[in-house]
């Protein structure tokens, strides 16, 4: 995924919302709450504060280019991913 | 060699030093993968095993028509219906042979069908899957061993009765009229080309004889079916003895289009009859199991030139067609001779009614006139016979332990090699196909004394791997298996591999009880029966604390694998059920029902190994008294603060 892939609006899409709230709920909540409680996973809290958009994007979807690639999701192995 | 064995008699001496066993030629690298799927018959374990080849090694058993409480087929809510049949819920049969689906004559990959032998029922398993898909009884039958074989393009899978038994409204005579009273069927079963979906088309009902094995026509023969039978005598006691009698009994061959004009043509009755039809289904997770009340019957007295019989030596057992479709092997179980007939001979017989009389009404094919020629002198007790794409055949022996190579046109006998011991069916890959793969024929053996450690009165089941690429068949691995081995087919690798499913959608999971994400994750009472909505992802339940189920309680868990990893599946069980574990697939939903009988609080855990904290994977479920004033909670995650000061009023008085 690249940088020109994403969109962002203010405010933000509401249809996207509601299919990526139900996506969140079938396939990543029971590992990731949206508080700061650790699972499996981090917590998603403030995240959109300490990332970026495509760092985040990637993160989820293409994860194993992420641990290849980039020092920063390198990092977060062994840490919870954070 | 040919000349030394015969010299060693019925059982061959030295066993180990005639296996120049070349198992480097069996060894497949890690990483690398096996050439060929082989799948096998369980026999008396009711299911389907698939192993590789040329490596021998075991991959999966395939739960058909036994209970697996492994992979909690027919204990979960949701498989149980598989097993349902007009005679309730049947937990156990009998798996002897496979079928392999066929497009233009040649394996497609796509479907094995398995028959039941005891309650008479044919089974078609998912090649995508491994998976049982659906499971059709078959009414006016009994001991359904000459099943399932395969037409060219798949229209039939067949179904004949190895018991003739009596029909109609008075099934409550004596057993000695069998004579008057017994008659045998054979069904062909329709079978969808989109879905694969069974339908039995019609029955033909026959003269009370014993049918045993079967194959379709191929090329010119397309169209025909060809069923060996013993028991022409129609003995009823002492088979051995009394269904011995005669020199020869029959293989009947029947003009299956023919046939089809015949129910076309509103020849056919209707019987009315009870017979399960079970379905799962792959979006729901879940079977559904119907009774059919009726099916229709063609009678060879209304339907001439339908079928006919054709003399063959001594009980046959097999009646195996030749790639070319030209050629119809017959193996006679306690004959001297193998003898081969011939398609166009057949034909030309039929055309100048050059027949034996009748038997029971039914044209007998004069025998000399049928006959391409007899293999003289092949051993003793042929049974099976298959073959590969160069014009040899590779025929069994049980009596005298050896697969035989000869040549289907000059049926000159070519090689022979000793099996351990006694084989029953043997297998070519491709070898019942237009174009068979060839380069190995795999030995099913019924008796295994001194090759495998001693185990106890039952040894291992055993089969034999052996080369046919050369001019001699060479031993190359002696692997066992899972009981009983009887029929088996190969298939290239290449067929199925790509198509095999890794993952069930969750987004495509229909079942009515799934929890599609923690979000919907609940504990529900209905009466007394209390539903556990409960999602499992590596490496927990949700919810994995619940409170507030009574004893008199039914505690269905409709457990929902959120992963959507491949391999990846979880397993569930509690304490004390009396039920099997469930094993649920990614994205996969089923359910186990409880009925606690103690008042306590029960464990429950994932059992199959998911992940570096499966052993965290746990839970405790509470059941109070009938009565208890306990409010039906449930969470995972939480401890409620308030639970010790919630004690003092809680506990029942």
């Amino acid at each position: 995924m690249k940088e020109a892939d994403i969109s962002l609006t203010t405010p933000l899409d509401q249809a996207k919302v509601t299919t990526g709230k139900a996506t969140y709920e079938l396939k990543c909540q029971s590992c990731h709450r949206l508080t700061a409680e650790k699972l499996v996973g981090p917590g998603w809290l403030d995240v959109t504060k300490r990332r970026e958009p495509l760092w985040i994007m990637n993160m989820i979807t293409n994860v194993d280019m992420m641990l290849e690639k980039d020092p920063e999701a390198q990092k977060t192995t062994g840490t919870m991913y954070g | 060699m040919a000349g030394f064995w015969s010299l060693q008699g019925c059982k061959p001496k030295g066993a180990g030093s005639a296996a120049g066993g070349d198992a480097s030629k069996t060894f497949i690298a890690p990483g690398k993968y096996d050439e060929f799927y082989n799948f096998v018959s369980g026999g008396f374990s009711g299911q389907m095993s698939v192993y590789g080849i040329p490596s021998g090694r075991l991959f999966r058993v395939i739960p058909v028509f036994s209970v697996d409480p492994e992979k909690g087929y027919g204990y979960s809510e949701e498989t149980k219906a598989m097993l349902n049949t007009s005679h309730g819920f049947v937990p156990w049969d009998d798996l002897h042979h496979i079928a392999l689906t066929l497009t233009n004559g040649e394996h497609d990959g796509r479907w094995a069908f398995g028959n039941a032998n005891n309650t008479p029922r044919i089974a078609r398993i998912d090649l995508k899957t491994f998976k049982t898909a659906e499971i059709i009884e078959i009414p006016n039958s009994a001991g359904n061993h000459s099943s399932p074989f395969i037409t060219e393009n798949s229209e039939y899978v067949v179904a004949g009765t190895r018991f003739s038994i009596p029909m109609g409204e008075n099934q409550d005579v004596p057993i000695n009229t069998y004579k008057e009273n017994f008659k045998g069927t054979v069904s062909f079963i329709s079978v969808d080309k989109t879905t694969g979906g069974m339908k039995i088309a019609f029955q033909i009902q026959t003269p009370g004889v014993n049918y045993d094995l079967a194959r379709a026509g191929k090329g010119k023969s397309h169209g025909w079916m060809f069923f060996s039978c013993y028991n022409s005598e129609r003995a009823n006691t002492l088979l051995e003895v009394n269904a011995s009698q005669k020199d020869k009994d029959f293989i009947m061959c029947v003009n299956w289009k023919k046939a089809e004009e015949y129910v076309k043509a509103g020849k056919a009755v209707k019987k009315s009859v009870k017979y399960a039809h079970n379905v799962y289904d792959d979006s729901k997770h879940m079977a559904t199991s119907t009774i059919e009340n009726e099916v229709l019957m063609l009678d060879p007295k209304d339907c001439p030139d339908m079928i006919y019989y054709m003399p063959c030596p001594k009980s046959p057992h097999g009646c195996d067609t030749d790639p070319t479709g030209e050629y119809i092997v017959g193996s006679g179980k306690l004959a001297a001779v193998i003898p081969v007939f011939s398609f166009t001979k057949i034909q030309q017989a039929i055309a100048a009614k050059n027949f034996d009389g009748d038997y029971e009404g039914i044209p007998v094919l004069k025998y000399e006139a049928v006959l391409h020629g007899e293999v003289q002198k092949p051993g003793l007790g042929p049974l099976h016979t298959e073959f590969d794409a160069n014009g040899n055949a590779y025929t069994s022996f049980f009596v005298s332990s050896e697969i035989v190579k000869w040549n289907v046109k000059d049926l000159k006998v070519l090689d022979r090699v000793p099996t351990y011991y006694s084989i029953g069916h043997l297998s070519v890959p491709g070898g019942p196909t237009k174009k068979p793969h060839g380069k190995y024929v795999i030995a099913y053996n019924k008796i295994t004394k001194d090759r495998y450690l001693p185990t106890g009165p039952e040894l291992a089941q055993s089969a034999q791997l052996y080369s046919i690429d050369g001019d001699k068949m060479k031993l190359l691995l002696d692997f066992p298996t899972i009981g009983e081995p009887h029929y088996a087919e190969s298939i290239p690798a290449s067929l199925i591999m790509k198509n095999s499913t890794k993952i069930y959608k969750i987004e495509e999971n229909k079942n009515p009880y799934a929890a599609l994400g923690d979000k919907f994750a609940r504990v529900e009472r209905k009466g007394n029966e209390i539903h556990v909505y409960m999602t499992s992802i590596r490496s927990h339940f949700t919810p994995d604390n619940i409170e507030g189920v009574k004893l008199g309680d039914i505690v269905y868990f409709h457990v929902t694998n959120l992963e959507q990893d491949w391999d990846v599946p979880h397993g569930f069980a509690v304490k004390g059920a009396n039920n099997a574990e469930l094993l649920i697939m990614p994205g996969e939903t089923q359910t186990l029902a409880w009925k606690p009988e103690r008042v306590g609080v029960y464990p429950m855990y994932c059992t199959d190994f998911c992940s570096a904290l499966h052993q965290e994977m746990q839970g405790y479920i509470r059941v109070s008294p009938a009565g208890s004033s306990v409010p039906l909670t449930f969470s995972t995650g939480k401890t409620e603060p308030a639970a010790t000061e919630k004690k003092a009023t809680e506990q029942p008085k």
